[in-house]
């Protein structure tokens, strides 16, 4: 009982503390995952302030894919089946992932990566496939498991699907704010550390704004594996 | 007049009757009431035999998405869950769950070792049927569709069902959680002569 009361109590306190943005004295990353500097964010974004980290998205056509790179690992997977473009490469500060839509337009094919050990030689940690249903994901198709950082934290891939008027997604990262660009018309596949390997399930805190950053809403994504 | 509240009585009875019965449907509460969060057993001998029957007794226990847990009285406990809600609690496994307990692997993807989970254990474990296609995970191997035998799985990126038996015709008996409307059964399949559908093996078998 005193057990359950005070892990309420953590729970409250720790939310207060992310709500206020003043969790942590760890620095606000400067670098993303791939060595380059994270870019500057062009519009403050209501209720994130000086914490949001914006990470970069690349767009490309199928015919524009270099060799040897997570979109071309990507694309051979997916490989039988018709994709049509564009491909949505992301990265993140310790995540990147790749997100195709299927030709019929029925599916989405993902991979996701991350700095962490990976099983054997693998150039990726993660895969994901999602079908569509109405247009839309039924389940966010999360990926958990296998991705981690260096320190060897897990980590968590799943589709956010953004509002119309939505431009940036944002997940809360603890001592930071990882901000997503929409892209390419897809779901936004978003990463986060908040994973419970037990349960095989993660949690987003997600907040999506206009191109002005004003917020559109907020919500919790509980997701968890399937299918 | 008369005629009219009787209508009405009866039209306002059956409207909630209908919707008590479409509330029980959506929260059986079948995990909450009777499955368990144990530790596993790990185990080190463990044939396909052995594991065809932890899954025959998950057979007719219904499915559900993201789920992991039934018990062994034939009866799907919370029919017609709405399909994709982890949340729904009811009886059965998904595709993905069945195949990752029936296999008795771990939530340690770098573990390849056994372990026995109780039916009535909730677990789904971290594999999708498109990461088991892959063959992620310490335990599992992707392999050729002909080199395919008892136990085996074949996969595509949003299904997994392993090979219960292999037909005189190259059809297989597939043991899988199929849906909702569906359950877990066996059912003959021609997933071996489809593109989308690759071989995989659970490794470490005692024989």
């Amino acid at each position: 009982m005193l057990g359950r009361l005070f892990a309420r109590v953590a729970v409250l306190v720790a939310g207060a503390m992310l709500m206020t943005g003043c969790d942590s004295d760890e620095p606000t990353p400067t670098t993303l995952m791939n060595g380059s500097r994270a870019p500057e964010l062009a519009v403050d974004l209501e209720g994130i302030e000086s914490r949001a980290v914006l990470t970069v998205v690349a767009t490309s056509g199928i015919g524009e894919i270099d060799a040897n790179t997570i979109a071309a690992t990507c694309l051979a997977r997916a490989d039988g089946d018709r994709v049509s473009g564009p491909i949505v490469v992301r990265t993140g500060v310790d995540g990147e992932s790749v997100t195709i839509r299927t030709r019929s337009t029925r599916g989405l094919y993902g991979c996701d990566n991350s700095e962490g050990r990976r099983e054997e030689d693998r150039p990726i940690c993660g895969v994901a496939f999602g079908r569509l249903s109405g247009g839309r994901l039924p389940d966010p198709r999360l990926d958990v498991g296998a991705c981690a950082t260096k320190d060897g934290a897990a980590l968590g891939f799943a589709w956010v699907e953004p509002n119309p008027r939505t431009r940036y997604v944002t997940v809360e990262r603890n001592a930071y704010v990882e901000v997503y660009e929409t892209a390419g018309r897809l779901p936004v596949r978003v990463t986060t550390s908040e994973v419970e390997i037990e349960q095989s399930s993660a949690t987003f805190r997600v907040s999506e704004h206009t191109s002005d950053g004003s917020l559109i809403r907020r919500y919790r994504l509980e997701a968890s594996v399937a299918g | 007049m008369v005629r009219t509240r009787t209508f009405l009585a009866c039209f306002v009875t059956a409207f909630f009757l209908a919707s008590a019965g479409s509330a029980a449907a959506y929260h059986t509460h079948f995990v909450s009431n009777n499955c368990n969060y144990a530790a596993p057993t790990p185990t080190s001998y463990i044939t396909r035999d052995g594991s065809a029957t932890v899954a025959l007794r998950a057979r007719h226990e219904g499915y559900q998405w993201a789920g992991g847990c039934w018990n062994d009285n034939d009866r799907d406990e919370s029919p017609n869950d709405p399909t994709t809600d982890p949340a729904t609690g009811g009886e059965g496994g998904d595709c993905s769950g069945f195949t990752f307990k029936v296999w008795r692997e771990s939530l340690n993807e770098g573990d390849a070792g056994f372990q026995q989970w109780g039916m009535l254990r909730a677990v789904h474990g971290p594999y999708t049927a498109a990461r088991f296609k892959a063959g992620h995970g310490a335990p599992n191997v992707t392999v050729s569709k002909s080199a395919l035998i008892k136990m085996d799985a074949l996969a595509s990126d949003s299904h997994i069902g392993m090979i219960y038996a292999t037909n005189a015709d190259g059809t297989d008996q597939i043991i899988e959680a199929k849906g909702e409307a569906y359950g877990t059964n066996i059912w003959t399949r021609t997933y071996r002569g489809d593109s989308s559908y690759s071989g995989v093996r659970r490794t470490g078998w005692s024989s």
